[in-house]
Formats: structure tokens, sequence, C-alpha cells
């Protein structure tokens, strides 16, 4: 679903990303770790369009999002660590705004708008302007945007960030069930138990190289994954 | 007054300076064309100081002649007291808010081993040298012409120097408690934005009013002010005596009874004002109200197309800012003042431009009125931050799957909503007042339209080149970027030629028909958008998928 090859993503002289390639298939949840400033968010950038890079490529479900940047978004979404949303928007009117841009026929925009808030519990909120909304009703909302269009790949940058334990349990439940559905998600994270627990597969991050990837068991072995992090992180310095 | 008090009265002067000029700048600070953009923004600056400065330099000389031929040369001062003070506290009772009340930093300062009287205290002096900026702008040049008509002594230059230092505190203590209210009562109103559109219209409107009477109301004071004097001395005796000792000819007489009262006034106002918010001041800053909440009611989503998905998200934001609403909406109501007088003066232009024009071989009315709504159009700078106002926001357009273009579209097409009232308005005057043939009527709808799309278009493209990402506050992009600035002077220009062209063998040639000057003008904007079109297209999506 999300190929990257040899990505590599320069600012000025820094070298954020460094030749970088990984594959990610449907119904995978892949974790991304790495430390402040690894390269985590520009490649997630990158892979949703956000970004131009300098060397490489990246495919979306086999489409070049250089060459087709429209066709790629129309099957993923995407979602920052810090989503700032429309401040001047009912909750409601946001998530109508990103049905129409997705084309999302009315019934189904219904439904799923509707289930998802539920889910999150903010549907009592949806009519109040986004500008009184707290930092975790922002981040629920971000979410259900992002998964209310039924994307085929979810890339999510600190998605646990704000999120009440409740609403994180609830994240993790749609993220496995998106991925029942075929999706993909793809998500960076600090907290290691989630990914330990979560993904499927991990890769590791440092320095804009990729030093480790493959399914959860195979980066952990027989240590746990804060360890094994640790010493991979140690061994890079 | 503590050591912090003037670190943080330091660090807010540097940083509104350091904000001003970065925002004035574009994306960049590098490279020629965006120091020529400061150097330019800082000229026009310099202008409008320096106009308003000789503005108030020749009334002064003018009023200050009157009353010293009328032997009332003592009202000189306080009238000058009384003015310079208004125009300061209308500039910045506002500024109040911004500065003490709703200052981003000022919880973070709260919660850090800082005074609440130091923090507070640091805002009103940094809101005092803004009021000693804006008072000494009409002051000065009063007391330069003072110096040129009546002459000072030791003891009236004292006085000079200290009403230049007075005036501002008494506006700053004030404008602070003013604001105090205001931003109590804003929280008892149920549309906020509503009612702050409303009042700042209202302020234009009247200042406006004003300007236009401006010669009207100078001759008044000409000729009635030997009774402003009476009444002055009648029955403002503080005043009275603070224009004796600031007089040559009383000044030693009058040096207690006028200064001092005015001194103590202008100290226990400041101190009561200083005590009152002191003792407040973190419970002011820190409180919240209680928003009522809307109940959610579940029903069918309707579904619209993207494009007009776009056009609403932009006409949403654009209403939700008073501030912008009252930048931009200038031109409609300029629009709308032109419908008013043709509708109540429709004859009068109808007879007056035949006599002007003799020559005219052609009914010159429907060009006239056309460029007229056509340029005040042009004022209209709405589309010129719509790229900066994304802000933290821009991902959202970015990540999803949008046609660049669509995105400017919607973004241009709301310069020509906002100008559609004020034009629907004039066209239907003039229709109804005028006799004009349908081709005019058209003509007088069709044009400004245009115009609106070239300004709208021109908007997009000039922000797209000149765009800023790092605002806290919506206010520095929407009036203090050099992309609303250049593209304010760009439409005016560039609007401004066809009519030219057109109104000059419109009004000298006999020959000349007003279809020819029509079909220029049309051809001209539609070429002009069809530029803008191909910019976008081109360059344009190059810059958005750099941007954010």
């Amino acid at each position: 679903m999300l190929k990257i090859e040899h990505l590599t993503k320069r600012y000025g002289d820094k070298v954020a990303v460094d030749d970088l390639s990984l594959e990610i298939k449907s119904g995978e949840i892949y974790g991304f770790i790495g430390h402040n400033g690894a390269g985590k968010t520009t490649t997630i950038k990158c892979s949703c369009g956000l970004l131009e890079f300098d060397q490489g490529e990246i495919y979306v479900d086999g489409i070049s999002i250089k060459e087709n940047p429209i066709e790629c978004k129309k099957r993923l979404s995407y979602l920052p660590d810090n989503p700032d949303l429309y401040d001047f928007m009912p909750g409601i009117k946001y998530l109508g705004f990103v049905a129409d841009i997705y084309g999302m026929d009315p019934k189904d925009r219904d439904e799923q708008i509707h289930k998802l808030s539920d889910m999150f519990d903010i549907t009592k909120d949806l009519a109040q302007p986004i500008n009184s909304y707290s930092h975790g009703m922002k981040q629920k909302l971000a979410l259900i945007s992002a998964f209310m269009h039924k994307p085929k790949l979810v890339l999510l940058d600190e998605p646990f960030v704000g999120l009440d334990p409740v609403a994180a349990h609830r994240m993790k439940e749609e993220m496995k069930e998106a991925c029942k559905d075929g999706a993909s998600v793809f998500f960076s994270t600090h907290v290691l138990e989630v990914a330990e627990k979560l993904c499927d597969k991990i890769a590791i991050i440092s320095g804009g190289r990729l030093i480790a990837s493959g399914t959860t068991a195979e980066v952990r072995g027989n240590a746990s994954l804060e360890d094994v992090f640790l010493s991979l992180e140690e061994k890079n310095v | 007054m503590s050591k912090t008090v003037f670190e943080l009265v330091k660090i807010k002067i540097i940083g509104d300076i350091s904000s001003m000029i970065s925002f004035m700048r574009g994306r960049s600070s590098k490279g020629r064309g965006f120091n020529i953009g400061t150097a330019l923004i800082i000229g026009v600056i310099l202008i409008a100081f320096g106009f308003m400065m000789v503005f108030s330099f020749g009334m002064a000389m003018v009023l200050g002649f009157q009353m010293g031929s009328e032997g009332c040369g003592w009202l000189y001062f306080p009238m000058a007291f009384v003015t310079s003070g208004a125009f300061s506290f209308i500039g910045t009772v506002f500024a109040a808010q911004s500065y003490l009340y709703d200052a981003k930093d000022n919880e973070l300062l709260l919660s850090m081993p800082i005074k609440p009287f130091d923090v507070m205290m640091s805002r009103m002096i940094a809101l005092y040298l803004l009021n000693f900026v804006y008072t000494n702008l009409l002051f000065i040049p009063v007391g330069v012409a003072n110096g040129l008509l009546f002459g000072y002594n030791v003891i009236t230059f004292i006085n000079f120097i200290i009403s230049a230092l007075m005036i501002p505190m008494l506006v700053t203590a004030l404008a602070s408690i003013i604001g105090y209210l205001l931003g109590k009562l804003a929280k008892l109103i149920p549309n906020k934005n509503l009612m702050t559109v409303i009042l700042g219209f209202a302020t234009v409107g009247l200042l406006s009013l004003v300007i236009v009477n401006f010669g009207n109301i100078i001759e008044v004071l000409m000729n009635e002010i030997s009774r402003v004097a009476d009444w002055t001395a009648g029955h403002l005796h503080i005043l009275f005596w603070y224009g004796l000792a600031t007089s040559t000819e009383h000044s030693l007489k009058a040096l207690f009874p006028g200064i001092i009262p005015i001194l103590a006034l202008t100290a226990a106002v400041s101190a009561g004002v200083a005590a009152f918010l002191s003792r407040h001041f973190t419970a002011i800053v820190t409180r919240k109200t209680a928003m009522k909440k809307k109940k959610y009611v579940r029903k069918p989503l309707r579904r619209t197309n993207i494009q007009l998905a776009l056009i609403k998200k932009e006409v949403g934001y654009f209403l939700s800012l008073p501030s912008y609403v009252m930048n931009a909406g200038m031109s409609t109501i300029m629009a709308i003042l032109l419908g008013v007088g043709i509708l109540l003066r429709g004859s009068v232009i109808s007879e007056w431009l035949p006599t002007f024009f003799p020559d005219a071989s052609t009914n010159l009315l429907g060009l006239a009125i056309g460029s007229s709504l056509a340029l005040s159009c042009t004022l209209n700078d709405v589309t010129a931050p719509t790229v900066s106002l994304e802000g933290r926001t821009i991902w959202i357009l970015k990540s999803t799957p949008l046609d660049p273009m669509k995105v400017f579209f919607a973004k241009a097409l709301l310069a020509p909503i906002v100008c559609l009232p004020g034009v629907c308005f004039t066209s239907a005057a003039s229709a109804i007042v005028l006799d004009l043939r349908v081709i005019d009527v058209l003509f007088i709808v069709f044009i400004p339209v245009l115009a609106c799309m070239f300004s709208g278009f021109l908007g997009v493209c000039v922000n797209l080149k000149l765009p800023r990402f790092d605002w806290t506050n919506e206010i520095t992009v929407i009036k203090q970027s050099l992309s609303v600035i250049f593209t304010l002077l760009l439409s005016m220009f560039f609007t401004a030629i066809p009519f030219t062209l057109a109104i000059i063998p419109s009004a000298y040639l006999e020959d000349f028909s007003s279809l020819w000057a029509y079909g220029i003008c049309i051809a001209y904007f539609l070429a002009l958008v069809l530029l803008e079109l191909f910019f976008l297209a081109t360059e344009g999506k190059k810059i958005w998928k750099e941007l954010g």
C-alpha cells in the first residue's frame, strides 16, 4: 500500500531523511519509532505529499506521489502531530467540509461521522465551534476526519498525544478494524509499549537513516522494544 | 519600579518592532526585493506620519492666528490638549485590550515569580509609549506653531514639555479602564463579531463624516472662536487655567492654578486605574467566560461540490474575523456610498458631466460610474492574506486530494463575493435614477465584477509570492503584511489605466463610441485575469507545493 524507495530529503545542508526504504502492505499496522528530530515527521509528510523530496520515490497503492499526487491523496489520510483545525467552524461543519473534499456520499458520511463521533464521545460537542475545543477534543475530531472516508492508507504522526485513555483505546480498536478491512496504518510514536502491543511491523529511524525494520517479533527478539531501541540508538551515536 | 518592569517593557517593544518588520517582509528576509518592499512600507508610514504632522501644523497656524487676533490665544493649548488626547484615545482604546488583557504571554508571566503589578505596569508603560507617539504626532507640530505665533518663555516651554508627557499618561489610564469595560461589555453581547463590525463601521462612518465636513467645522470654529472661548472659560475652569498657564501673557500668574490641578488630575486618574487594575489583574486576565453550549441535533448532512465547499470555507473564515471584515469591507461601503450619492444627487451628476466634457460624442455616465465603482472595488484587499491565513492549518488543504487551482479560485472569488452587494446596489440605483441604456447598466455591473476578479486573483498571486505562516494573531497578516500593501497599490494602479485610456478619447473624440470604451476596459481586464490564471497554473502551483 505504501512503498518508500531510497527517500532522501534535505533542509538546506541538513539531511533529514537519508536513503530510506520501507514497504507497508495492506492490512498492516506499521509503527515508526525514533528520537526527536530523527526524521519521522519528514518521512510521513513526504509520504502524504505534503513535502517535496530530493531523491527516491514514494508509491501509494502503486501510484507515484510525485507523478500523481491527487490520486494518491484520494487513497490516504494524514494526521499531523498537533492538528490545527479551522477554529472558526463548528466541529460538524469541519467534518462536512472534509467529507465534501473526499466526495463522500450523504448516507455514508452521515453513518461514519456519527459512528466515529459516538465512539470518541464528542457527538454532543459537534455544534460547538472548534475554538472552544480542548486539545484532546481537537485530536478526536481530526481522527474522525482521518478515518471517516475509509482511506486505504492512514498516516498518523504521534496520534496518541492528548488523548485520554478511553479515546486512546478506542483509536487502537479503530486502527485494527480499518486494517481488517484491508487498509494500512503507518504511525509514528514515542510510546514504545503501544508500538510493541499494537504493531505488526516496526521501523526504527535515527539521524534520518533506517536502522531496523521488520515484524515486531523480529525487531524485538528476546528483549523488550525499549532495550532494543536504546541499544540501537547507542550504537548509532 | 522594579528592574523587571523595564525588562518586560524592553521585551515587548523589541518584540513588537521585530514582528512588525518581519511581517512587512515576505517569506524570507534575504534578497534585494524584500529590502525594497520593507523600505517601501517604511516610506509609506513616514509619509503618513509626515502628512499628519504637516496637517496638524497647518491647522494650528490657522486656528492659532484666529485665536490670537480675537484675543483668546489662551484657548490654543487647551484645544490642542483635547484634540491630540482624543486622537490618541481613539487610536489606542482597542490596543489597550490586546496590550493589557489579551496578551498571549500574560499567563506565562503570571506563573513565574513576577509580581502581577510588575506585569501590569510593563503593559501600561508600553501602552504609554504608543500613546506618546500618537499624541505627539499632533502635539509637537502644535508646539512649533505656537512658537511661531505666540513665542515661548521659560514657563510656557516647560508647560509644553509637561503637557507632551502628561497627555499620553492620562490617555493611557483612560484607555486601560475603558478597554477593560469594553472587554466586560463584549462578553455580555451574544453576537460579538457582528457587534464589533457594526461599531467599527459606525466609527469609520463618523470619522468619514468629520473628514467630509472638516472645512465646515473649521469655518464654524473660526467664526465662533470667541464664543467657544467664553464657554470654556465659564464651564471648564481647569482647561481655562491650563490655557492661561500655557500662554506667555499670564503664564506666571496662572502657573500653579493652571498646571497643578491638571497634573493632579492626571496623577489621580493614573494611580486610581493602576491601583484598581493591579488588584484585579490576575483575575481579569485569567477569567474564562462560560460559553453557552449549542446543542447538537442530528440531521442529514448535505453534500456540496468541492469548489463550493472551498468557497464556503473562505467566506466562513472571512466572516469570523471582524478586523478582516472591516479591512476588506471598505470597498463595499465605498460602493454603497456611491450608490447613495447617485440616488440623492443623480440628476446633478448627469447634468454636470456634459458641461465638463462638452465635446463628448457619447453618454459618459456609464463609463464614469462603472470606472468609479471598479476603482472603489480595488480597495478590496480581501484575498491578499488568504494564503498566509492558512497558517498552521495548511496541512488540511495540502494533504487532501485537491487541485491547487480549485483552492486558488475559492480564495480569489472572495473578492467579487464581498464587493457584489455594493455593485448591485449602485447598479440598481444608477438604472433607476439615471437615464441609462441597457448596455450601460450591463457595463456598470460587469466591469466592477471583472475588476474584482482581477484584484482577487492578484491578491492570491502576490500572497503566494509573499506568504507568512509564523503569525500568532490573524490581524498581523490582514493589516501589516507586505502582500496586502502590494496588492492594494498594484490593483489600484492597474485598474486606473484602462479607464484613463477609455475616458480621454470618449470625452474628446467626436466619433468615439462608448461601446469602444467598454470594449477596451473589458478586454483589458480579461487579459489581466488570463495572465494571472496562467501564473497560478504554472508558478503558483509550484509555490503551493513548497508551502507549509
